[in-house]
Order: C-alpha cells, then sequence, then structure tokens
C-alpha cells in the first residue's frame, strides 16, 4: 500500500508561499478530510500528492520515490497507483466518454485484454447507473452529475491506492450523491488512502477518519475526526465553524 | 528618467530573454518527447490520426485548388511571354523554382497556420483553461507527449503530404488549365519538366517542409500551453502563435535558399 | 463527420500512401533522367575563368547532355581546375584530340560547356586524364593541331565575321584582302593624289595672283604684255567684226547677179573685182594668223579662253564671208587654200613675246 509523506514542502505561485515548509505523513487506509479558509492550500496538498503541481521546495515521497523525478517509468509506476478525482470531472472535452475512461485504463492496464477492459468500463457504468449509450457522447453532451461519475469511473477503474477527491458532491443530483458516497466506502471497505476536500461537512465528516486542518498554508492539526471536533485549538474550532455556518 | 529608461529597457531585454528560453526548453521537452514517442503510441495514435485528418485531408481541396490557379497562372502568363522570345522552354525550369522550390512547401504552410497553427493553440489554450492538462497530469500522460508531440507529427506529415499535392496540382493542373488557351503535348511537357527537376528540389522541398510543419505546431503548441488564468488569454495565445509562426517559416526558407542557392 | 471519424484510419491511410507514392515515383524518373544510378567517370579540365561555371553545369556532346562539372577552383597559376564526370554511356567520346569549350550564350547568359573531337579519330583517355580547353593556351594550340573546327552558335559566329570585318577596315594597303577593300584602297589613293594636285593647283594660283601683282619678274611682265595682247586683241576682233559685217552687205549685194553696178563700175574687173579679191585674199591669210597667234595665247593663259571663244566665232563667220566672195560669180578666183600651219607664226609670236619680256 501507497505512503505518502510530505517533507518540507513548500509550493510557492506568483511569488506567494500557497504552502510553506508542509510536512506530514498521510495516514494509510483512512478516508483524510482537509479542511480550512481559502487560500490555506487546502487543494494544492492533493494537487501536490497527484503529480499536478510540483512543490517548489521540499519533497513529497510516495512509495519511497519522489514525486519530482523525471523517470518516465517511475512517473507512471506512480502515477498508477493514484487517482484524482477533479470537482467538474476534468474530462478532456474532444474525447468521447469512452476514450476518456480509456485514457487511464490503456495508459496503465496494458496487461489487461480487450474484453477485460470492456467487461472493466461495463461493470462501471452499471455500478454508476450510467447506460453504455453514453460511451460515444461527447463531455459537452452530458449533464454535470454525468460528468463526475465518468470521472469517478476514469480514476476508479485502474484500481488505484490512493484516491484524491475534490468536492464529490458539488453539482451532482441526490443519486449520483448517494452513488459517490458508496463508492467512498466501499472504497474504505476495500483500504484505500483517501482524501476528501468538501464544503458540506455534514456528509463528509461522518465517513471521515482523519481531518487536516490547514491554515494560511500550515498544518494547524492532523488528527483523527474525534480529536479534530473536540480540539481546543481556536483556528480548528473556528474553521469547523466557518464550515457549519455556510 | 533615464535610469527609469535604462531600466525599463533592461527589464524588457531581460524579459524577452526569459521567454526565449523558456521557449528553448519547451523546444527541448519536445525533442526529447519525441524519441519515445513510441511508447505511448496506443494512447496518441488515435491524436495524431485526428491530427493528420484535420490538418492534412481536410486541407486537400483548398491546397489543390491554389495549386492549380497558381500553375494555371504561371503557364498562361510565362507563356505567352516567353514565346516572344522564342524561349518557350524557360517556362519548365521557371515551373521548377516557383512552384517545386518555393510556392509549394509556403503556401502550404500559410494555409496550415491559417488552420492548423490556429486551431491547436485554442485548443490547447482551453483545455489548459478547463484543466484536462491537469487532468492528463494526474493520469502521469505528459502533456507534451500526449497532445504536443502527436500534433507536431501530425503537422508535419500534413504538411509533406500536401506539398506533394501542391506540386502535383500546380504542376500537372496547371498544364491542364493552360491547355485550353495553349495546348502543349502533354508527353512534351512532362519530359521538358522532367529534365528540368532535380532531386536537390525534390529533398529541398521535403526539408523546407519538415521544418516548417515542426515549427508551426511547436509554437502554437507552446502558446496554447501558456495559457494561464482566463479563456481571455486564450485568442491573445492564438494570434501570437500565428504571427510568430509566420516570422519562423519565412526566416527559414530564407535561410534554406541561401544555403542551397548560392 | 461521422463518417470521416468511423473511417479515420482508412482515410488517412490513403492520404498519406498515395503522396509517398507520387513522391517515389516521381524521385525515381528524375533520378533515372539525371542518371544518379549510372556509373560516372571523372576528369579534368582547365579554364581560364569561371565566370558562369557551377558545381552543375552540363557538359554537352552534339547537343546530348554527356557529364556535368563537379567542382572546380583557383590554382596558384591564377588558371581553374576543374573535374567533371561524364555518364558511361558517353565514357568513349573522350577521346585523346578532343577538346572542351566553355561559351556563354548573348541572348540567355547560360554558360554551356561543349565536347569537340577532333577531324581524326583518337583513342578514349583514362579516367582522371585532362582534357584541355580551348579557353587556355595550350587548349588553343591543341584546337589547331588536331584540326577541330568549332561549331559555335549563329550569333556568335556574327560578332566574330563582323569583328574580323572591323579590323580589316581599320588596316590600309590591304587590296588583296577583297573587292571592298581594293576599291577602298583604289579610293583613297586617288583621293590622296586629287588633294595633292588641288593643293598644287592652290599653290600656283595663289603664285599667280601674287605674280600679277608684282611688276618685277618676267612672268608678271609676260601676264601683263599678254592681258595687253589681249585688249589689243579684243579690239581688233571688234574691228574684224565691222569690218565683216560691211564685207558681208556688200557681198550680199555682189551675189545679185543682175548687178549693174558692177557691170557699169569694172566692166573688166581689173580695177576694183581684182584689188578687191586680193584685199579679201590677204585678209583671210591675215585672220589666218591671227587665229593661229589667237590660239597660242589661249594655250598660254585660260583667262582669255571666252574671249578666244568670241575671235574663234568672229573668225569663222569671216571665212564664210570670204568664201562666199571668193565664189561670188564676179570675183570667183576658186575654193580657198586650207589654212597654213600656225606654229611657224605661232613660234614667232613667242620669240617676240620672250624678247620683249625677258629683258
Amino acid at each position: 500500500m501507497s505512503t505518502v509523506e510530505f517533507s518540507n514542502v513548500s509550493f510557492f505561485s506568483d511569488g506567494l508561499a500557497i504552502i510553506d515548509e508542509l510536512s506530514f505523513i498521510l495516514p494509510e487506509h483512512k478516508l483524510t478530510a482537509i479542511l480550512g479558509r481559502p487560500g490555506s492550500g487546502k487543494i494544492v496538498v492533493p494537487k501536490l500528492i497527484g503529480g499536478i503541481l510540483l512543490p517548489s521546495k521540499g519533497s513529497v515521497v510516495i512509495d519511497g520515490e519522489d514525486s519530482k523525478t523525471t523517470d518516465d517509468g517511475k512517473i507512471k509506476q506512480i502515477r498508477s497507483k493514484i487517482s484524482y478525482i477533479f470537482r467538474n470531472g476534468g474530462l478532456i472535452s474532444n474525447l468521447g466518454v469512452e476514450e476518456n475512461i480509456r485514457l487511464s485504463l490503456d495508459f496503465h492496464c496494458q496487461h489487461l485484454t480487450e474484453s477485460e477492459k470492456k467487461a472493466r468500463i461495463s461493470w462501471f457504468l452499471k455500478y454508476f447507473q450510467l447506460p453504455e449509450t453514453i460511451l460515444p457522447k461527447r463531455p459537452a453532451n452530458l449533464t454535470r452529475s454525468e460528468q463526475k461519475l465518468v470521472g469517478f469511473i476514469r480514476g476508479m477503474i485502474i484500481e488505484p491506492e490512493v484516491v484524491l477527491i475534490d468536492e464529490p458532491l458539488e453539482n451532482c443530483e441526490p443519486n449520483s450523491q448517494r452513488l459517490v458516497l458508496n463508492q467512498i466506502m466501499e472504497n474504505k471497505s476495500k483500504g484505500l488512502t483517501q482524501t476528501i476536500i468538501s464544503q458540506s461537512l455534514e456528509q463528509i465528516l461522518p465517513i471521515s477518519d482523519f481531518i487536516l486542518v490547514l491554515d494560511k498554508g500550515k498544518i494547524i492539526e492532523l488528527d483523527t475526526r474525534e480529536n479534530i471536533l473536540n480540539s481546543k485549538n481556536t483556528i480548528t474550532h473556528n474553521i469547523i465553524l466557518d464550515y457549519y455556518m455556510v | 528618467m533615464i535610469n527609469a529608461l535604462a531600466q525599463n529597457i533592461g527589464e524588457s531585454i531581460v524579459g524577452w530573454v526569459k521567454l526565449q528560453l523558456q521557449f528553448l526548453t519547451f523546444l527541448r521537452q519536445v525533442v526529447v518527447e519525441f524519441m519515445v514517442f513510441y511508447r505511448e503510441k496506443q494512447v496518441s495514435y488515435l491524436v495524431l490520426l485526428r491530427q493528420v485528418l484535420f490538418t492534412g485531408y481536410q486541407a486537400l481541396s483548398l491546397i489543390v485548388l491554389i495549386a492549380i490557379a497558381i500553375g494555371g497562372l504561371i503557364i498562361l502568363e510565362g507563356y505567352t511571354l516567353l514565346e516572344n522570345f522564342g524561349q518557350s522552354d524557360l517556362l519548365y525550369g521557371i515551373l521548377v523554382a516557383v512552384i517545386t522550390r518555393e510556392l509549394s512547401s509556403l503556401i502550404t504552410a500559410f494555409i496550415i497556420i491559417a488552420r492548423s497553427g490556429n486551431a491547436i493553440a485554442t485548443e490547447l489554450g482551453n483545455m489548459r483553461v478547463n484543466m484536462e492538462i491537469d487532468a492528463l497530469k494526474s493520469i502521469g500522460l505528459s502533456p507534451i507527449s500526449y497532445l504536443v508531440v502527436p500534433r507536431t507529427i501530425g503537422v508535419v506529415v500534413s504538411l509533406l503530404v500536401l506539398n506533394v499535392y501542391f506540386n502535383v496540382s500546380g504542376l500537372f493542373g496547371g498544364w491542364l488549365v493552360s491547355s485550353w488557351f495553349y495546348p502543349i503535348d502533354f508527353n512534351v511537357f512532362f519530359s521538358k519538366l522532367l529534365a528540368k527537376l532535380t532531386l536537390t528540389d525534390i529533398v529541398i522541398s521535403v526539408v523546407k517542409s519538415l521544418l516548417f510543419g515542426f515549427f508551426i505546431a511547436v509554437i502554437a503548441s507552446y502558446q496554447g500551453l501558456n495559457v494561464r488564468y482566463a479563456t481571455t488569454e486564450v485568442p491573445q495565445r492564438t494570434i501570437l502563435a500565428v504571427v510568430q509562426s509566420i516570422t519562423v517559416v519565412i526566416l527559414i526558407n530564407i535561410g534554406i535558399a541561401l544555403l542551397f542557392y548560392t | 463527420m461521422k463518417f470521416i471519424f468511423k473511417h479515420t484510419e482508412r482515410i488517412v491511410g490513403t492520404f498519406v500512401i498515395a503522396a509517398i507514392a507520387i513522391v517515389v515515383i516521381v524521385a525515381g524518373l528524375v533520378a533515372i533522367n539525371n542518371k544518379v544510378f549510372e556509373k560516372k567517370y571523372l576528369f579534368k579540365t582547365r579554364f581560364s575563368d569561371a565566370i558562369g561555371l557551377t558545381s552543375t553545369t552540363p557538359i554537352s556532346f552534339k547537343g546530348y547532355q554527356i557529364g556535368r562539372i563537379t567542382g572546380y577552383q583557383l590554382n596558384e597559376e591564377n588558371f581553374i581546375d576543374a573535374e567533371f564526370e561524364i555518364y558511361e554511356e558517353y565514357r568513349n567520346r573522350i577521346t585523346s584530340n578532343a577538346v572542351l569549350n566553355k561559351s556563354k550564350s548573348l541572348l540567355g547568359g547560360a554558360t554551356t560547356i561543349e565536347l569537340i573531337q577532333g577531324s581524326e579519330k583518337g583513342e578514349p583517355i583514362d579516367e582522371l586524364g585532362v582534357v584541355p580547353s580551348l579557353d587556355t593556351p595550350e587548349g588553343k594550340t591543341f584546337a589547331r593541331k588536331n584540326q577541330i573546327k568549332l561549331s559555335g552558335d549563329a550569333l556568335a559566329s556574327m560578332m566574330s565575321n563582323l569583328d574580323n570585318l572591323l579590323y580589316k577596315l581599320n588596316q590600309d594597303n590591304n587590296p588583296d584582302d577583297g573587292a571592298i577593300f581594293r576599291t577602298l584602297v583604289n579610293l583613297a589613293d586617288a583621293t590622296e593624289e586629287l588633294k595633292h594636285v588641288l593643293s598644287s593647283t592652290d599653290k600656283t594660283l595663289s603664285e599667280i595672283r601674287g605674280i600679277k601683282s608684282s611688276k618685277q619678274s618676267s612672268l608678271a611682265r609676260v601676264v601683263s604684255n599678254v592681258g595687253k595682247l589681249t585688249d589689243n586683241l579684243d579690239q581688233t576682233v571688234l574691228q574684224l567684226t565691222q569690218t565683216l559685217s560691211r564685207t558681208d552687205s556688200v557681198l550680199q549685194a555682189y551675189q545679185n547677179p543682175n548687178g549693174l553696178v558692177m557691170r557699169m563700175l569694172d566692166p573688166e574687173g581689173k580695177d576694183f573685182a581684182e584689188p578687191l579679191s586680193q584685199s579679201l585674199t590677204d585678209l583671210s591669210e591675215s585672220l589666218r594668223r591671227l587665229n593661229g597667234l589667237l590660239e597660242f595665247v589661249d594655250s598660254q593663259s585660260p583667262d582669255i579662253m571666252v574671249l578666244i571663244d568670241e575671235t574663234r566665232e568672229a573668225l569663222k563667220h569671216t571665212r564664210r564671208t570670204m568664201q562666199g566672195l571668193s565664189n561670188n560669180p564676179f570675183l570667183r578666183g576658186g575654193i580657198s587654200k586650207e589654212p597654213d600651219n600656225i606654229e611657224p607664226n605661232g613660234e614667232k609670236i613667242r620669240v617676240k613675246l620672250n624678247s620683249t619680256t625677258v629683258n
């Protein structure tokens, strides 16, 4: 199982430090909710893990490999274990649904035969209650819920060890939200390491195992849900309060 | 005031140099990814096919039309003029020099800049804004390897192929058009044309197409991927891509002419 | 559009393969045409200059391209050492008596190199052998020795002939070069002589004018006396003319056979007719002598030509009158004799002139 470790990681954008010397180890096999105010760096942390961004300083080590490696083989190996689920699905607009799904499937699962790949796609479509007719459609022809679900399928179809989810329930109709939550719970039961960023804390908090509280690019607290909810830390308290005030 | 002016000038120069270095870094990455493209072919193959289809096949009718028009015009005008001096045989040398050596690769490049250079910059810019580039990175696909390289190969192949069709249409289509006014026996036309055509002309035409195609695609991709914040940047980058591509194409053309024909 | 995407592979494949096929075919044809795959033999030559030379200048023989220049460079002796290749098919045309002729077309400006063989059959030379060029001294010597004739283009030949013509026109004393030059030489000589004559005449006339104004020299006196003489002659002629006119009217009267006056005045003809006849005879004699004098004077001075002509006319008239008188039935004395030779009289006059002027 993949371990994710931040070691004095800083990230700068336009001269500003978005996160500043972060050091922590992501709890394995657990669901960690990342909380923080806007600009705290809560979106940057999963992106650094997901390889979308590279640290300006320090290193993000995944299974003993630095994410800044330039070795294509190692990059592929790291990425095959991690899936990033975008808030709007992150689908490639000039590819159909099937092509989008196959983007990661063909890249990471070359050991599978064509029929196995097709079977997997079919299974996930059924799981997320999407018709086969959706396969040739372009993302522009899908609803936001459908786009999110297809994004989920693309992420989950490669059987990752780490799943990074950005706003899983945003702009989702209730049925889709239920399906998403089911998937998250299933991931938990499989022992996957997950992170979630979400505005709807009341839905996420009950299923979270750990909470990472960030403020102004620094870690305030990283602890179990119970400990965080009972925390005496004022900033943590205020942040959680902000969530409930929305 | 002079200090401020000097500072401005200095900053401009430094900024310009940084931009060029950035482009050179990007260029280096593209060249490196070119070498390993075969590894990702199962993923990028579709992109490549689609690029050739859009850039090459769909521009074919326009290329053929322009080539026939130019070839016919050269033969009509040239024959009328040269016949007065009894030097109509010079026409074949003119055809080869104008169409094969110069116009075929140049006009094809301009058409591709207008159609595909524009489209590539726009597409990649929008992908950047819609976080599709991030999605590729998250999957582990290098955007250069997945987006830029197949597009570059597609544009290069398209330009080479369109160049061939331009030459064929220009030379023989031109003969066809001019036959209405000045009938020239095809066998005579073909044999005299062949006598004027050399392997050097063909090689130079191919080299030009390769270089033009490469730089058009790389410049367009670079500008598209450099979109940072908003969709309003996309048209700005597109215009920049077109202008820079035209400039580079012309400079390469002059360079090759100086190298081979002086 | 769906059709296109569905058959993307097929469409793109056809599109690309057709282009590749065209390129391969054309490149093959061009290679065959340019004899890329044919074996070539290298030879050397030397030119006096590299004007118009390129690394692909073709070499032709009787209108066929048999090879091309492959390279050239300037050597230490300021000549151009060039290498050229000949296609295998024409290799045997490079013989020991062949030369290269580099020429530039006046119309197109293109440089052509032509292989020319001598009149005698020659043996093919070895590869890397030297073939002389006509624009070097060695080449020219070689061409003369091997009787090599240039075909040349019409315009160049015409220019050469024109050049030769102009050269000969600028020469002198070359009447043997043709009718034109003979005519020109003769004309030149004639005009020179005429010029000389005119110059002498002009000089003489100037001297005469000078002489006329001078009173010292004997020639001046001769000219002056001749002037006076012609004046006297003029008067004499005038008198003669008047006399003849009267005589003519008398004779008209005498012609009338019914002239009773004559029968009445001189029935026997001794008192009037015979003396008159004698007078007329003497007059005739005088006139003959005068004619001789005038002719002598005429030969000495052109200035009195007109006067002499008038005198002659008068003399003619006088002679006719005299003949009429002689043939008159009253005075018939027979046909007058032919006038005597004037020379002795002329001699006398000349002597007299000399004696009066020499002093």
